[in-house]
Order: structure tokens, then C-alpha cells, then sequence
């Protein structure tokens, strides 16, 4: 109500103002001036521009065509001409009556920029550490996106990853390489202070792909800007800082004399972004005879296999067709901001709501989000701010990934004879011979869905104890409740097996008080002290109730409460805390010599007592070379400065109670409690420690019409804390640890440039990073691999993909010579395994036999692909004419693999199934040529082995974003009693180059970068179409 | 100036609190789970550790105990509807390091836990944390140790030499890479833990289910006969199942006759119910437990239901047209239904058949075979009898054994442990055991060399533990 009879007041008080602008307007007297007003590059006509005499105050603003009237008085009267954009500029116009004025455009000098980083904030041109930043105007042109997307390709050296094209998907974000190898290595993000939670989370107790990550609850039309802290200046986050830390500012009413009410809406069109080839019937039939008769040498007796005009398998069914659809999106917002006329008090408010149904049929995704932000002044030396921001999320999904009751990967694997509907009936067909669950029958008949509402924000206190010490407490929370369901009708299973459905309900929260000391001090006007001294204590708390039940009398009822026996449950509390003590020492001489120090220590429940506690320095120092006399006379740069830093940062992500040990439940034995072993201790984990040293340019030519920033980076990370896997003979598959080391070496690159100025104007900006990864020792120095495709390797990349390496086909039985006695004729082949092993025959692959013993086994494994890539990147690009603007994003990344996985399954035929369209060029008789091997079922030579023949380029070049803005002009705009409209047309994910057969060659199945970049059938990208409507009151 | 020094005061209070709080605000245990710190305080949670590694062994063994004691071997065949890269590679033959199956983790899984409970419970009693409680300790260490027994007995005779590992990990820190030992090593561990069992355990506990699905003095005993005569000693198996035979008050043999319709007879419930007179060591699943079960139906059972096997022509014709055991284990369409009601079976609620590991028929046919070894025919015979007059069939006359060789009588007890004992996860062992393997196995699938009777060990097992050596057929 408050909130409601506010806005109504605004709502008045803008309208009031408007009109008695255009009455001052109208009214004429003598001493009158007329004029208008021009912009001094182009020439075009400026309208609403205001127009003031600088001794009254009172003003006009110019109409349409520039011009404007206005009543003048007093000597020497100056008019003030101010326009956003523009240099403000005043004009002595004694004497004239009629007069043209012309306005240049301000283009901000960017080293006037603020940039936060962290506790506080620094001008552009101070900054001594490497930052990244990127405007919320930036990511505005990607309007149905998160967080994670609108980031992509805009800051250098921070590598993105989308898990799936699905809304809220989860993300492997990296600065700077995988400077960790466990499994949530992500950067610590900071939201208006706060740390909030972003951690990923999976979707309930089900065999799943898909991954959600937490930033979805942030609005991005609410961020005012991001920063990227990338370097060693990191260490005043200490501890959870080894992966960069994200600082997400958002907006504010500051500045703002007068309220504005902003409103957006964008409505979508969007579409499967790229198929996967796979075969029609007639293909797949052949395909399947070949199968079976390889396998068992007798012809298939399956019905839909060899009767192609049964009534049930007479068609060929394109199932990407039936499980994915063209779906209508659409986001609104609204916003108002202001401030009182003394700047005493400013506000930010917003409300979204976002209904994003995604490309598979019977999905839909509806969230909403408000914030409240409000900064207020009591006195001269106290002031507070609050910031609140809410979300909820209601999303109705299907499953992805690889398994039975994934959709995306039935739709794959789907046997396209099978007809989703009985021809007879029209009914759905759940289940297809063999038990085979229809992929659309799945989609309409179980239930998943996750439900979550978040509420984020902090308060806090500032008070100035002095002229420049300040004193700042706030008290942060982030709290969040999710419920994740899930439900299998007895329809879609197996004869026999139970229906199952299951319930998560998780109930987490972090609270964070923090004190902070700031402290500034000048020295005879040309040495700046800054301090900070600061404590900070948060506690995370995560209760999370499972619970699962089976046998559900039917599928009307599918909560928890229906199943008759509860087959699992459990609950699980976990807490840990950290504790900080940090300070910060910046200094600089004229601004132009500028070092800061940074310490800080972490002391974390999660480790031993020995271990409890991390310290984490770091130091920083620049030069802002421009400002000596000497460069400043050589006239060529606007702005220079170059930076060197050097720091620790840490990283505790482990279990918490991982150094602890621990044992729990797993139900019951004869009626009686059974405990086992959950976890072996290990007193001695210790914090991970990332060393990073980091020089950096920043310099701009031309007025700033070109900016060029590059950094050199060396980063080394020690005593690895993860959870390593052990062999089985221990009982236990991982244990907690700290192992090994590794380091990323990386040079990034920005461009921004002003290339044209008018009458089009264009602006990009061109980033470009190249990392190196190493892996530098492991424990005994013995490879790791965590999965059958990956491995950890001294002197190797993190995570590169380890198998058989393929050189071709056998074409025919005889080709097959290992050694081949030329007197005797006598042929000794290759054979698979062991020495006893099959001999491998036409059609068969080449292994290449790596020790030469004429046995194909573990010793011939190699290195076949890398997942990381060489250089990553993007280029932004605004073409701006008019009142027109052009906005593209090509993003691009080149040199890693992917791992196919989708298509091994798919091949390797472990079940009833289709194949991908390879199988089109496979073997089949003695002497043909080709790169496919002979198709037989349960692939009893193992053609299809972890092997290079899965390993793909995903070198990729993607149009991520274009759109097409029209501002209306102003005259129709003001009357229409509107201060600003844009409307726009944008296409996301419209291209992408490249040479992946997959879905998408981002592909990231896991976080954790020693299993990165195996494809497992997410939920795949799509292309959208949109438009967009945004208005200014 | 007074409003300065309130909030000087308040920060140096903070500040003081802030680091006396230190201690406190960095520690927390956990809650819902038990820590190092207070678990192995109660003899209570000794007794659920136990019980903890019982549910292990259900997962371990339900049902990949038929895929170690039968799918290589000639009770059972291919059931062509439903081909699954596990059963197929197996009765094939094409035994690989890739097979999920190959995996010793569970088991391994079991073996830990039971080195916990070992360790743990002596630190409690020197602790006297058991003061008179002795006959507690003894119960939950004694079935610690015959649990370890069996693991290792079961694994050995897959996969020969085994990291021998006897105590649980205590920290991360601690050295993982063990390397394996030479079986002689293991046999000896083996019968080290047995004597420890057979030290404690007693003959019987209540309710009977407690006597038959867990550890007992006689489970012990079945897994010395076992173990002897695994190892050709044939004298001690006869002593240890003579030790089972006598103890009559717990165990006798079922009945085929004593219900009008064979599914309701002692015999038939003995594996769908479980827990019969003639049970000795079985692993119990119960659906209302948390819904567990054994996955019997995903191996065996009506054809339907899609199971990896089904009967081998082999073993049919071994049965006699009078002999009963043949329509309790199969049906007409080759289903084997040995383990579930032949009418009423509702697959989802009734697939928590029992895992039986050892029953009164298989110690008494394991004596046989011994007795035949130390040619003491006749009483051999009169055990093959026992089997036979009780499955309807008639009994062997002496003018008919008396002409046979050791050999053949071998073959003939063999052949009526294979009836009597089909699907139980025993042939394969059988095979293995009396050197027969080859001869049965090499027309059915081509089996020809003694090293691949060992299985290979998991490749992933292999890659992470460098002091691994693969099993020479594998190599």
C-alpha cells in the first residue's frame, strides 16, 4: 500500500513537472532569446535539451527541432545548456538575440570511471590490481538472459560455460584457467557487499544432467555494474578468492533529482538452436539388422525391426520434431528510481517477472523479482543504506543427461519406427517393446519440478567518527528455500518396477556482519593515505530433508504421501563458518605513484585446529606515466599507467566436516539401525593457496578514443584441495586432501575503440585471452584420472582427455598384420586386451599399438584432446546513426576438444536404439574404406572405446547476440508524456561457426575442470528472436 | 564528542568479543551425521556399524553373486529378448577388465567396514566401554570377522592374489597403494579370521531370523567346508561339516511333500520366503526395510520381465522327469523361477528375495565330494540319496555306484549339486574347484586356458593403484 500510494505520488509529480515545463515554455516576454541547439559532430538537431539562465535557475527545454525560447534577464546573462551526453556547457549571450549553440559529446573519461573493488571503491585510474568490468547498459542488450550469458566474451580472460541451454542452467565460470580442481570451484560472487550463495545445485535424488545455478535469482536488469577482480588484489576476499572474485553492484537512485519510472517488455520467439544427426527408419533399420547379424549371425526377429508395414512401426518419426518446440517467452520489468532534491535520500525499486517456457514440450519456467534498495542521510556523519532483493522460481522440467528417463536423450535414441501415439486408439504410447519409454510420454506423464524462493540483501550503518574516519557495520543475509520433486509414473517403467517419486526440500541460509574501518589521510597535498581495517564473521547453515517413496497407488497423486513405502530418507544439517580479520594500505604520490597492501586472514571451520587459520597478502603498485612531464609533452596519450601486483588467495571448498571423518545411517539391517562409514578424516587438510603475479597496461590514445589494456599473468596453485579418488581396496572411492599443484600462465587483452564517430557512430570492444594450463606434480608424481576419460598428468593441461588413439578401419580381415614373416607368410595380428585376446578383423578399428607388443590394452591409452581452450574471447560492437543503434556480440573460443560422449552412447548400442548419422558411412563388407567401424551390438571388439574418434574440435565462433534499437523520436515521445521509448529487435545464439557435431560445442557436463568438457546430452541450446519495448516516464 | 566515544566503545567491545568468540565460531560438528568424536563411544553404535556392513554385503552381492557364481558357467543361458553387456560378454566368455562386474569396490566396501568394527571394538573394550557386556563383543566382533572371511573367500577365488587389507583408513593421509598377496597369504588371513569368528560366535541367537541372516558358529563352519575344500583339504571339510550336520536342532533339510501344492512346501518357500530349517547363512532383504531388495528379477524370472538368463539346455536335461527341483527352478518357457512364487508374484513389492550364501544341501553335497575324495563312497552316495529320494527321484544302488570311478562320482555328485543347487551362484565355483571347468565349459563358450579362470581386476582399479599387477590371461 505504502509502496502503491508512493508510486502514485511520483507518478503526479513527474506529470506536474513535465507540465510546467512546457507552461514556462509558452510563456513569452520581452528580452527574449531564440536559438537551438546542435550537436557539434553531426549537426544533428538536439531536442530536449535543457536550457537555464544560470542566475534564475529557470529553464526550457528545446523542442523537436532543436529550438527553443527563453526569457532572459540581468547582466551578463550566461545560459546553461545541459543534456545527457553532452558536455555540459554555458553561453555568455549578451547581445544576441538569436543565437545557435553547439553541443560536444561527452564521452566520459575513463579514467574518471569508479570501479569497486571490494570494500570500497577507486577511480579507474587508481586501480593498481587487474579488474574487469562491464556496465549493466553492456549486458542490457541481452534481454531474456542471466547473469552467466550476459557476461560471456565481455571481459577478458573470463571463461563462461553454460551447462545447458535450459533457464537458470548452471555454469562453469572461470577467471583466468582452472586454477582448482574441485568440484565448485567457482569465484566468490559479491552482490551490493554480500556474499551471496552460488553454489550449483542438481534437481532432486534422479539420475540427471542438468544444473541450476543460483545467480538465475538475480535480475540482470537490475545490475549496475559488474567487476571482475582477477589477480593476486584479490587476497582482501583471502580465502575464497583463488578463483577471482565477482562483484555485482546494483543500481541506485543516486543523482536522480527526479523520480523516473523505467518499464520493459520483451517477448521472444525461441527455437532449437542446432540439431544432432540421426538416422530416419529405413537408415535405422539397416542399421539394426547389420547389428544384430554382426552380433549373433542370425537375422533380427524383431517386428518393428522387419515388418516396415506394421501398422505401429510404418513410419519414420523425426523425434526432435515431436519433443521440441518454437516456445513464446516474454519478461517484463518495472523500475522506479529517484532521490530527494539534497541527495539526502535516494531509491531504487524494481519488479520482473520472466516467463521463460523452454524448447522441449511441457516445460515451463515462470520466475519473479523485486529489489528495493534505499540510501538515506540522518546527519552529517550517520547514513545507512538497505538493499533487498527477492526471487521465486517455479520451474516444471524434464530430465537431460544420459540416462532412461532423460528426455533429451530419448529423443535421440528413440527408434524412429516407433510412433509416439497408437494409430488404432490415438492414445500415448508410455512404454515401446523392450520397455523403452517414449520420450513424449515422459515429457507429459512425470514430474519434475523445482520451486525456490530467495530473499538476499543487507543493511548497513555508516558513521563518520572524524572528517575521514568512517566506520561501516552492515549485516548481510542470504536465505533460500527450494523444494525439488520428482515422479516416475509406473507407465514409463520396466514391468514391474515401482513407481517412485521423491521430494528435496532444502532450507539454507548465510548471515554475514561485517565492521569496516576507513581511514583518509593527505600529506601536503600530494601524498593520499587510504586505510581500511575490517572483521568479518559469516556462518552458512544448509538443512536439507530427503525423502523417497515408491509405489504410488497411481499417477494422480504423485507427493510423497502417496508411495507406500518410504524408501529413502534423510536429513542433513551442515554449518560452517568463516572468520576474517583484513586491511588494506593504498597510498599514492600525486596520483601518480600509487601502491596499496592488502592482508588478510581467514580462519575456516571446515579444517583441522591446526590448520583453522589463512593468511592471505597481497601487494600492488602503479605508475601513471602520463602524468610525468616529460610523457605528458611527447602528446600521445590521454591516459597511461602500468600496474604490477602480487598475492595470495585461497580456496576452502571441501566438505564441512571433511577434515572430521564421519559415519551415518544407511538404513536398517534385520529391523535393527546400520551405520557405516561416511567419510575417512583428514586432520591435516589445509587451505589451497593460490600465488598470482600479474603486470598490466592500461593506455588510451586520442582523446580516449582508444583504450588498450593488457595483462601478463603467472598463477601457481598449491596443496589442491580436493577429493581424490583412491582405489577401491580402501572401501571408499575418495577421500578429502590436499594434492599436488598446478599453475596458469595468460596474457588478455582489451580494445575498446571509438572507430567511427559520425553521423554513424561505432564503438567495440575487442577482448582476447590465451591461458596455459600445467599440471606441476600429483601425488607421486602418478597420473589421476577421476573418470574414463579424463586424466591428471604432470606436465600436461588439467583434465585432458586419456584413451585408445584411432588411425582408421580395418577394411579387410587381412589387413590385420602385426608382424608378418615375409619367408613363411605367416601373419601375427593385433590382437584386443591380452595376449589371449580376439583378433581384430575388417571393420574393426586401427588402434595405434603405442609400446609395439601387438596388443591393443591400457598401455596403448594416450593423450587424444585437451579441454581447455587456447584463446577464448569476444567482440562487441554499437553502430549508432540516428536515433538507431545496432548492437553485436560475436563471442568465440578456439583450441579445446570435446569429448562426445552423446554419440559413444548413441553408437556403442548398449540397448535398443537409434544411432547417429555416422552410421551411414559404417563398414559393412570386406574391402570398403571408410572412418566408421562395423556396427554390432554390445560392441564386443570395443570400437567404441574412449578413443580419439569421440574427440572433437569445439572451436567455436557464435553470433551470440545481435539487436536492433529504435529510440523514438523525442517529440513523439513527449507526447505521449514520455521522457524516453526505445523499441528493439534481437536475435540471440542466431550462428555458430563450428566444427562440433553435437548439440553446442560449449559443452560443460561438470564443474570440476579435471572432468571437464565430456558432452553427456544436456539439455541443448536454443536460438531466440526477440523483441523488446522499453519505456521511460 | 560523547556520541564518539559511545561508538568507540562499542567498537573495541566488538572487537574483544569478535576475538573471544574466535574459538567458538569455528567450530561445529556435525549433526545429522556422526563424527570420528562420538561415534565408537556405545556399544550401541558398534552393533549398528555391524549391521552396516550386512547392508553392504546386500549390495554387494544382490545380485552380482549369481553374475560371479553363474554367468560363466553351464546352468545358464542367454536370454536372447534382453542382451546387456554384462551377461553377454560373461557367457561368452569375453571376460574383460572393462565389465562393471569385474569391480571388486563393494566388497571391498564390506571389508572395511568390518576392519572398523574389528579395531574399533577392541579400543572399546580396553576402554571398558564392553565391561560385562563380553557376549556383545564377542557377537559383533566374531561376525565382523566372519564377514571379512567371506568377503575375502569370495574374492580370492575370482580374482587369486588381493591387497589384504586388515585395517580401516584412518586418515586420508595414510598409504592407499596396497599391493596384492599371494592366495597363500589370503588363505591364511581366511582361516586367521574364522578361528577368530568361531572363538566368539555361538550356535544360536533369537528370533531364528537373527540365527540365519547372520553370522553363526554355523555359518562359520560353512564357510571352513567351503574354504577346505576349496583348497582340496579334504579332511578338515569333513570335520567342519560334520560340526553342521550334528547340530540338528538348528539345521535339517526341507521337504518337497509336506504341502499339496509344491509352491506352498517347505521347500519352495525356502527360497522365496527365506529363513527355512535348511538355511545356514542367508543375507536378508525386506522390502518394508526402505524398500530394499536383491534385484533377483532383474537375472532370473518370468520372461516378461525382460531377466539377463534364463535355463540352459544343459542343465535341463540333467533333471529326471520325476525330479521335483525342476519345477521349482524353472518353467516351461525356460523362465528361472526358482526364487519367486509361481503365481501372485507381484514384482515390485516381492523382489526382496533372500540371498542364500550357504544351505544344510550344499555343505552336505561339499562333504560328499570329500568323502568320495577319501573313498568313502558309500556314504557319499547316501548323501547324493538323501538329495534324490527327497526330489522324488530314486535312490543310487550300490551294484550301480560300485562300478563307477572316483571320477565319475565326482561327475555324478557334481551333476546333483548342479540340480540341487542351479542358480545359487555355486557351478562356476564347482567348476573351478574339482578342475572341471575346461572340460564343461570349452563347448559352450571356448574356454580353454586355467589363467582366465582368475577374472580380470577393473581397469579404473587398476589405473589408480600403480602397484597393481593385472591377472596374466588379461595382461
Amino acid at each position: 500500500m505504502m509502496i502503491k500510494k508512493r508510486l502514485i505520488v511520483l507518478l503526479s509529480l513527474i506529470l506536474v513537472t513535465t507540465f510546467s515545463f512546457n507552461l514556462k515554455a509558452q510563456n513569452v516576454s520581452s528580452g527574449i532569446v531564440n536559438g537551438k541547439v546542435v550537436d557539434e559532430l553531426t549537426g544533428e538537431l538536439l531536442p530536449g535539451v535543457s536550457v537555464s539562465l544560470l542566475s534564475t535557475g529557470k529553464g526550457v527545454m528545446t523542442d523537436k527541432d532543436g529550438k527553443f525560447r527563453i526569457q532572459i534577464e540581468g547582466k551578463n546573462p550566461v545560459l546553461v545548456f545541459n543534456y545527457l551526453g553532452f558536455k555540459k556547457t554555458s553561453v555568455n549571450i549578451t547581445g544576441q538575440t538569436d543565437i545557435e549553440v553547439k553541443l560536444s559529446q561527452d564521452l566520459i573519461k575513463l579514467s574518471e570511471v569508479t570501479v569497486v573493488v571490494g570494500y570500497g571503491t577507486q577511480k579507474k585510474r587508481e586501480v593498481t590490481g587487474a579488474i574487469g568490468s562491464v556496465s549493466g547498459d553492456q549486458m542490457e542488450t541481452h534481454p531474456l538472459g542471466d547473469i552467466n550469458t550476459s557476461l560471456q566474451g565481455k571481459i577478458a580472460g573470463l571463461q563462461i560455460t553454460s551447462n545447458s541451454g535450459e533457464p537458470g542452467a548452471g555454469a562453469t565460470v572461470r577467471i583466468r584457467g582452472a586454477s582448482s580442481v574441485n568440484g565448485s570451484s567457482q569465484p566468490l560472487y559479491i552482490v551490493d557487499g554480500v556474499p551471496i550463495n552460488t553454489e550449483i545445485y542438481s534437481g532432486g535424488r534422479v539420475n540427471d544432467a542438468s544444473t541450476f545455478s543460483p545467480l538465475a535469482d538475480i535480475n540482470p536488469s537490475d545490475i549496475e555494474s559488474v567487476e571482475v577482480l582477477k589477480d593476486g588484489t584479490a587476497s582482501i576476499y583471502g580465502s575464497r578468492a583463488s578463483n577471482g572474485v565477482i562483484i555485482i553492484t546494483t543500481k541506485t537512485g543516486k543523482n536522480l533529482k527526479k523520480p523516473v519510472l523505467a518499464f520493459s517488455a520483451n517477448t521472444s520467439m525461441t527455437e532449437l538452436g542446432r540439431t544432432v544427426g540421426i538416422l530416419n527408419a529405413p537408415q535405422w533399420r539397416s542399421a539394426y539388422i547389420d547389428a544384430i547379424y554382426n552380433s549373433t549371425g542370425q537375422m533380427t526377429t524383431k517386428v518393428s525391426v522387419i515388418d516396415s508395414l506394421h501398422p505401429y512401426y510404418s513410419k519414420s518419426i523425426d523425434w526432435h520434431d515431436i519433443m521440441y518446440r518454437q516456445a513464446l517467452q516474454y519478461k517484463a520489468d518495472v523500475n522506479i528510481s529517484g532521490g530527494s532534491k539534497d541527495n539526502t535520500i535516494n531509491y531504487y525499486l524494481s519488479a520482473g517477472y520472466k516467463n521463460l517456457d523452454p524448447i522441449i514440450r511441457e516445460t515451463k519456467y515462470k520466475q519473479g523479482t523485486a529489489t528495493a534498495k534505499v540510501y538515506y542521510t540522518f546527519n552529517k556523519s550517520i547514513s545507512g543504506s538497505s538493499a533487498f532483493n527477492l526471487s521465486t522460481t517455479d520451474y516444471t522440467r524434464i530430465l537431460s543427461g544420459l540416462s532412461g528417463q532423460s528426455v533429451v536423450y530419448q529423443a535421440l535414441s528413440t527408434m524412429p519406427v516407433y510412433n509416439p501415439y497408437d494409430p488404432l486408439t490415438g492414445n500415448i504410447i508410455p512404454l515401446f517393446e523392450g520397455s523403452k519409454p517414449n520420450p513424449l510420454a515422459i515429457a507429459q506423464l512425470a514430474a519434475n519440478g523445482i520451486k525456490r524462493s530467495r530473499v538476499f540483501g543487507n543493511q548497513d550503518f555508516k558513521i563518520w567518527l572524524t572528517k575521514n574516519l568512517r566506520f561501516t557495520t552492515s549485516f548481510g543475509i542470504d536465505y533460500e528455500v527450494g523444494e525439488m520433486t520428482n515422479f516416475t509414473p509406473l507407465s514409463l517403467l520396466p514391468q514391474g518396477q515401482l513407481s517412485r517419486t521423491s521430494l528435496q526440500n532444502t532450507n539454507s541460509g548465510s548471515y554475514i556482519n561485517e565492521n569496516l574501518l576507513t581511514y583518509k589521510l593527505t600529506l601536503n597535498k600530494s601524498h593520499n593515505f587510504n586505510f581500511l581495517l575490517g572483521q568479518s564473521y559469516q556462518k552458512y547453515n544448509n538443512n536439507a530433508i530427503e525423502l523417497e517413496g515408491t509405489g504410488l497407488a497411481d499417477a494422480q497423486i504423485t507427493t510423497i504421501g502417496a508411495s507406500s513405502v518410504l524408501s529413502y530418507y534423510n536429513q542433513s544439517i551442515a554449518e560452517h563458518s568463516l572468520l576474517s580479520f583484513f586491511t588494506r594500505a593504498n597510498y599514492d604520490y600525486k596520483g601518480k605513484y600509487l601502491i596499496s597492501l592488502v592482508m588478510r586472514q581467514d580462519g575456516s571451520s571446515r579444517f583441522g585446529p591446526d590448520n583453522k587459520y589463512g593468511y592471505f597478502p597481497s601487494v600492488s603498485g602503479g605508475w601513471r606515466f602520463t602524468e610525468e612531464e616529460w610523457i605528458k609533452k611527447l602528446n600521445l596519450f590521454t591516459e597511461g599507467k602500468l600496474r604490477g601486483s602480487f598475492g595470495v588467495t585461497g580456496n576452502q571448498s571441501i566438505g564441512n566436516y571433511s577434515a572430521q571423518g564421519g559415519f551415518n545411517s544407511n538404513g536398517t539391517y534385520l529391523g535393527q539401525s546400520a551405520i557405516i562409514l561416511n567419510g575417512v578424516p583428514n586432520g591435516s587438510l589445509k587451505w589451497e593457496n593460490t600465488q598470482q603475479g600479474n603486470i598490466g597496461l592500461d593506455v588510451s590514445f586520442l582523446k580516449d578514443r582508444v583504450l588498450f589494456t593488457a595483462d601478463a599473468y603467472h598463477k601457481k596453485t598449491t596443496d589442491l584441495l580436493f577429493d581424490v579418488t583412491v582405489p577401491e581396496s580402501t572401501g571408499v572411492s575418495t577421500v578429502p586432501g590436499n594434492f599436488g599443484s598446478l599453475q596458469n600462465n595468460g596474457l588478455e587483452f582489451t580494445l575498446n575503440t571509438v572507430n567511427i564517430v559520425a553521423p554513424f557512430k561505432w564503438v567495440s570492444t575487442f577482448t582476447l585471452a590465451l591461458n596455459k594450463n600445467k599440471i606441476l606434480e600429483l601425488p607421486g608424481n602418478q597420473d589421476y584420472r577421476p573418470n574414463i576419460y579424463n586424466m591428471a598428468r604432470v606436465g600436461q593441461p588439467v583434465g585432458v582427455f586419456y584413451g585408445l588413439k584411432a588411425l582408421g578401419i580395418y577394411s579387410r580381415d587381412e589387413d590385420n598384420i602385426f608382424i608378418k614373416n615375409e619367408t613363411t607368410g605367416e601373419v601375427l595380428p593385433y590382437k584386443q586386451g591380452s595376449a589371449n585376446g580376439k583378433v581384430y578383423k575388417g571393420g574393426d578399428v586401427i588402434w595405434e599399438d603405442l609400446n609395439g607388443d601387438g596388443i591393443i590394452n591400457d598401455d596403448d591409452l594416450q593423450i587424444i584432446g585437451n579441454p581447455n581452450p587456447d584463446f577464448i574471447g569476444g567482440f562487441q560492437n554499437e553502430v549508432t546513426y540516428k536515433n538507431f543503434s545496432l548492437n553485436a556480440l560475436f563471442t568465440y573460443s578456439f583450441g579445446a576438444d570435446v569429448f562426445n560422449e552423446l554419440k559413444r552412447n548413441l553408437d556403442s548400442s548398449p540397448i535398443d536404439q537409434n544411432f547417429s548419422t555416422d552410421q551411414l558411412r559404417r563398414w559393412r563388407k570386406q574391402g570398403d574404406i571408410t572412418d566408421i567401424p562395423i556396427l554390432v551390438k554390445t560392441d564386443p571388439m570395443l570400437n567404441n572405446a574412449v578413443s580419439s574418434r569421440f574427440v572433437e574440435d569445439a572451436s567455436f565462433i557464435r553470433l551470440q547476440n545481435i539487436a536492433l534499437n529504435y529510440k523514438l523520436p523525442v517529440g513523439l515521445v513527449s507526447r505521449l508524456k514520455l521522457t524516453g521509448a526505445t523499441i528493439g529487435l534481437s536475435a540471440s545464439n542466431l550462428f555458430t561457426w563450428g566444427a562440433y557435431t553435437g548439440y553446442d560445442p560449449e559443452v560443460s557436463s561438470s564443474a570440476n575442470s579435471l572432468a571437464a568438457g565430456v558432452d553427456r546430452g544436456s539439455f541443448p541450446r536454443s536460438k531466440s528472436y526477440n523483441f523488446s519495448l522499453n519505456i521511460k516516464l | 564528542m560523547k556520541f564518539n566515544r559511545t561508538i568507540n566503545g562499542l567498537l573495541s567491545l566488538l572487537l574483544v568479543l569478535g576475538f573471544s568468540a574466535c574459538k567458538k565460531a569455528l567450530e561445529f560438528n556435525p549433526t545429522t551425521e556422526y563424527s570420528n568424536a562420538n561415534f565408537w563411544k556405545e556399544t550401541s553404535q558398534a552393533t549398528a556399524a555391524l549391521n552396516g556392513a550386512y547392508t553392504l554385503l546386500q549390495s554387494a552381492l544382490g545380485p552380482e553373486g549369481v553374475y560371479y557364481g553363474e554367468a560363466r558357467a553351464d546352468n545358464i543361458a542367454l536370454n536372447l529378448i534382453s542382451l546387456n553387456t554384462e551377461s553377454l560378454n560373461l557367457l561368452t566368455n569375453n571376460v574383460n577388465s572393462s565389465l562393471r562386474i569385474s569391480n571388486w569396490n563393494q566388497l571391498y566396501a564390506v571389508v572395511n567396514q568390518a576392519n572398523l568394527v574389528i579395531k574399533n571394538t577392541k579400543i572399546m573394550k580396553d576402554n571398558g566401554i564392553y565391561s560385562n557386556k563380553l557376549s556383545e563383543y564377542n557377537q559383533v566382533t566374531g561376525q565382523a570377522y566372519a564377514l571379512r572371511a567371506l568377503c575375502y573367500f569370495n574374492m580370492t577365488r575370482l580374482w587369486g592374489d588381493l591387497p589384504l587389507v586388515t585395517e580401516p583408513l584412518k586418515d586420508a593421509t595414510d598409504d592407499y597403494y596396497i599391493p596384492r598377496s599371494d592366495t597363500s597369504q589370503v588363505y591364511i588371513q581366511i582361516e586367521s579370521d574364522l578361528d577368530s569368528a568361531s572363538n566368539r560366535l555361538v550356535a544360536t541367537y533369537s528370533p531364528s531370523i537373527y540365527t540365519k541372516a547372520q553370522f553363526t558358529l554355523g555359518g562359520v563352519n560353512a564357510i571352513y567346508t567351503d574354504l577346505y575344500m576349496w583348497r582340496h583339504q579334504y579332511d578338515k571339510a569333513i570335520v567342519s561339516s560334520q560340526k553342521i550336520i550334528t547340530n540338528t536342532a538348528n539345521y535339517s533339510l526341507t521337504s518337497l511333500t509336506d504341502a499339496s501344492v509344491l509352491d506352498n512346501t517347505s521347500y519352495a518357500k525356502m527360497f522365496t520366503t527365506g529363513i527355512s530349517s535348511e538355511s545356514i547363512f542367508e543375507i536378508d532383504y525386506n522390502f518394508s526395510e526402505r524398500g530394499k531388495r536383491s534385484f533377483y528379477i532383474q537375472v532370473y524370472g518370468d520372461l516378461g520381465f525382460q531377466p539377463a538368463f534364463q535355463v540352459s539346455e544343459q542343465l535341463m536335461t540333467k533333471f529326471s522327469p520325476n525330479d521335483l527341483r525342476a519345477k521349482i527352478a524353472f518353467d516351461d518357457r525356460r523362465a528361472i523361477n526358482k526364487f519367486f512364487e509361481k503365481t501372485n508374484f507381484n514384482r515390485s513389492q516381492m523382489d526382496d528375495k533372500n540371498v542364500i550364501i550357504y544351505r544344510l544341501s550344499d555343505i552336505l553335497l561339499l562333504r560328499a565330494e570329500a568323502l568320495n575324495k577319501k573313498k568313502r563312497v558309500p556314504e557319499a552316495i547316501a548323501i547324493v540319496n538323501q538329495m534324490k529320494v527327497r526330489a522324488g527321484e530314486v535312490a543310487l544302488l550300490p551294484a550301480y555306484y560300485n562300478t563307477l570311478t572316483e571320477n565319475q562320482i565326482e561327475n555324478l555328485i557334481l551333476d546333483e549339486r548342479s540340480k540341487e543347487l542351479c542358480f545359487e551362484g555355486k557351478r562356476w565355483f564347482d567348476l573351478v574347484r574339482t578342475g572341471k571347468a575346461i572340460e564343461v565349459m570349452q563347448p559352450i563358450n571356448g574356454l580353454s586356458d586355467p589363467q582366465n579362470y582368475l577374472w580380470p581386476i577393473y581397469l579404473n582399479e587398476i589405473r589408480l593403484n600403480p602397484l597393481l599387477k593385472q591377472n596374466s590371461y588379461y595382461q
